[in-house]
């Protein structure tokens, strides 16, 4: 038997003697350690020990039950203590240490970062930032580039011209360059939409992520936070929510309690549109900034609005907030792109095969004249919000992918007055998750809580466009 | 209220060394009894300019040593040794404590109350609402750092 490094005091030596002498089970780690983990009151030990020792559980737990009630502080707060006097010890006249006194230039931008006053101004700073990154350079220089020319004028004519002259059927030819083509809807919005926005979201958030800047920014967020039942922690979701809210909805794993997962999984599906939402959104917007700012108004607003209830609506605890804030760091290229890199491949990987799936799905429908009826439902609905009638089927599509439906109401975006952008786009931002964030809704949250969101959101979107449009109207407003 | 000046306890609603002001009544100001030093009477208005300026509950005269306080009462700046955590039952609460590092005898120095609390352990830095600031006790070790 080896020699512990670290002797505990006597009492808790006494206890973990007589509990090695219990544990007759077969464990990956020595007894000791075993006996450790019992005392420090570790649950997925405890119940690997019940199960293993069920006889003498009862025995075990005597032990357990005799130390605890000797000590006025928790047993692991005092194993800890005791394994850092050791700790200190070992490397007593070891180690030294010299505390620079000079204030660097990152401790004073920190700084800037965390207070009130200083990082309110920055925040709007790196969001205007990553607004002309993302939503002037990817979703209109880029896009606008691939769309017209790389699509448009070389790749679409030739998928055409080659589709024409080998398939003879004109429905496996409307399959592939038709309205809701594999080439012209899926490869088109997959390609020259939605990766130039989401590719230079990546890069931008792999250099904020790689910056230090995020807990900061959780730290400055927590008590804007803590009315909507969140702490500063699920500023991470809720940012990453910018770029896809389905890769958010899994991040909201690390929130600790149901409560805020809950929490963040409704706001993520309600109130944060994903980047190529955002992008097209703001493309719908552009040249109307009345508009833009009723849409913005309206998202915030319904944000804390419905967080607000939520936090009172839902039981639970009221969450605490504790992050461990790192150093700045300057991000190092290779790994930025490296990531990005990665998280595009993950991206396309992703999406390409539901756009063609979504787009075969649609083609088939069309084809036996289904998609007429479908989406005839919904257009009194779109009617009553004052929009174009063909707005239905973007809606729709949104459902399919939430990119997907706001990249459809921008082909439409030149029949819309100011007014009617405002609402759709306000509309569209709340209205259903896409699919594949539903999907996740269902395997993190459970198909009960899921289908409640859903619920909720879908007459609410609905509700609050109406309601965005009758206001405009009876206002006299025309943005 | 304690006399910044003496440190004499006594209640500004009293008014005992000023019975003779006209202005009394509703003056903004208190004075010691015992040295007649003249500070501003807390109120919720001046706390909150206070807060801006920086120095609310914070900013005012350094504790004494060997006096126990709750993280969140530590004046910013001030380094003091961690006592224990205020609660001692066995809960998520204390094992985050414990994983920051915050035991007995480790020196803590609180960095920023607002928007949230910020302290340094060792090298690193942590953050925490005030909820798990009122758990940490510490003790003050030396003088206000300029």
């Amino acid at each position: 038997m080896s020699i512990p490094i670290i002797a505990y005091t006597p009492p808790f030596e006494a206890a973990l003697s007589r509990l090695t002498a219990e544990l007759r089970g077969s464990y990956p780690l020595s007894l000791r350690s075993v006996a450790l983990l019992l005392l420090a009151g570790d649950e997925e030990m405890q119940a690997r020990v019940a199960r293993e020792e069920a006889p003498r559980a009862a025995q075990i737990e005597r032990i357990l039950e005799e130390v605890r009630s000797r000590q006025t502080a928790p047993i692991a707060y005092r194993l800890a203590q005791q394994r850092q006097a050791a700790s200190r010890e070992l490397l007593r006249g070891v180690i030294r240490q010299e505390r620079p006194n000079r204030v660097h230039l990152r401790d004073r931008l920190s700084r800037a970062m965390i207070d009130p006053w200083t990082g309110a101004p920055l925040l709007l700073a790196a969001l205007a930032g990553l607004y002309f990154f993302v939503g002037v350079l990817g979703a209109q220089v880029l896009v606008g580039w691939l769309e017209s020319a790389v699509f448009g004028q070389v790749l679409l004519p030739w998928a055409e011209r080659l589709t024409h002259s080998i398939v003879p059927w004109t429905s496996i030819q409307a399959l592939l360059v038709g309205p809701f083509g594999v080439f012209t809807l899926a490869f088109r919005y997959a390609f020259a939409v939605i990766l130039p926005i989401v590719g230079t979201f990546f890069l931008a958030f792999a250099l904020i992520e790689d910056s230090g800047y995020l807990p900061r920014l959780a730290l400055l967020i927590d008590r804007l936070f803590k009315p909507l039942g969140l702490n500063g922690r699920a500023v991470i979701p809720m940012v990453l929510g910018f770029g896809c809210d389905t890769m958010a909805t899994l991040v909201t794993r690390t929130l600790e309690t149901r409560r805020e997962r809950v929490i963040a999984t409704m706001l993520l599906a309600l109130a944060i549109p994903c980047s190529a939402q955002l992008g097209v959104v703001l493309g719908i917007l552009a040249g109307h900034p009345g508009a833009v700012i009723v849409w913005a108004g309206s998202a915030v607003g319904i944000l804390f609005l419905i967080g607000f209830l939520a936090a009172r609506l839902l039981p639970g605890e009221s969450p605490s907030f504790y992050m461990e804030i790192p150093p700045l760091r300057t991000p190092r290229l290779t790994s930025v792109i490296l990531k990005t890199a990665t998280r595009m491949e993950w991206y396309l990987r992703e999406v390409l095969p539901m756009f063609v799936l979504v787009s075969v799905a649609l083609w088939l429908v069309d084809q036996i004249g289904v998609l007429e009826h479908v989406v005839r439902l919904l257009q009194p609905a779109v009617r009553a919000l004052g929009l174009p009638d063909q707005t239905a089927t973007a809606f729709l599509l949104g459902f399919f992918r939430r990119d997907y439906g706001a990249a459809g109401l921008y082909d439409l975006r030149n029949i819309m007055d100011g007014n009617q952008r405002a609402v759709a786009a306000v509309t569209l931002t709340l209205f259903v998750p896409c699919l594949a964030q539903f999907g996740v809704m269902l395997h993190e949250r459970g198909w009960k809580t899921a289908l409640a969101i859903l619920a909720f959101i879908l007459p609410f979107a609905f509700l609050v466009g109406w309601l965005l449009s009758r206001t405009l109207a009876v206002l006299g407003v025309s943005l | 209220m304690k006399c910044t000046f003496c440190g004499f306890e006594f209640d500004p609603d009293q008014r005992q060394a000023c019975p003779a002001c006209p202005l009394s009544t509703n003056c903004g100001k208190a004075c010691c009894p015992r040295c007649g030093y003249e500070a501003v009477r807390p109120s919720p208005l001046v706390e909150l300019v206070r807060g801006w300026l920086g120095r609310g509950a914070s900013g005012r005269a350094a504790v004494p040593r060997s006096e126990t306080l709750r993280l969140s009462d530590l004046p910013v700046g001030q380094q003091a040794s961690v006592l224990g955590l205020a609660s001692t039952s066995e809960s998520r609460q204390s094992a985050r404590l414990v994983a920051m590092g915050l035991l007995p005898g480790v020196s803590i120095r609180l960095l920023r109350r607002s928007p949230a609390y910020v302290f340094a352990v060792g090298n690193s830095q942590f953050a925490v609402d005030e909820r798990l600031a009122a758990q940490i006790l510490v003790q003050p070790e030396q003088e206000v750092e300029p």
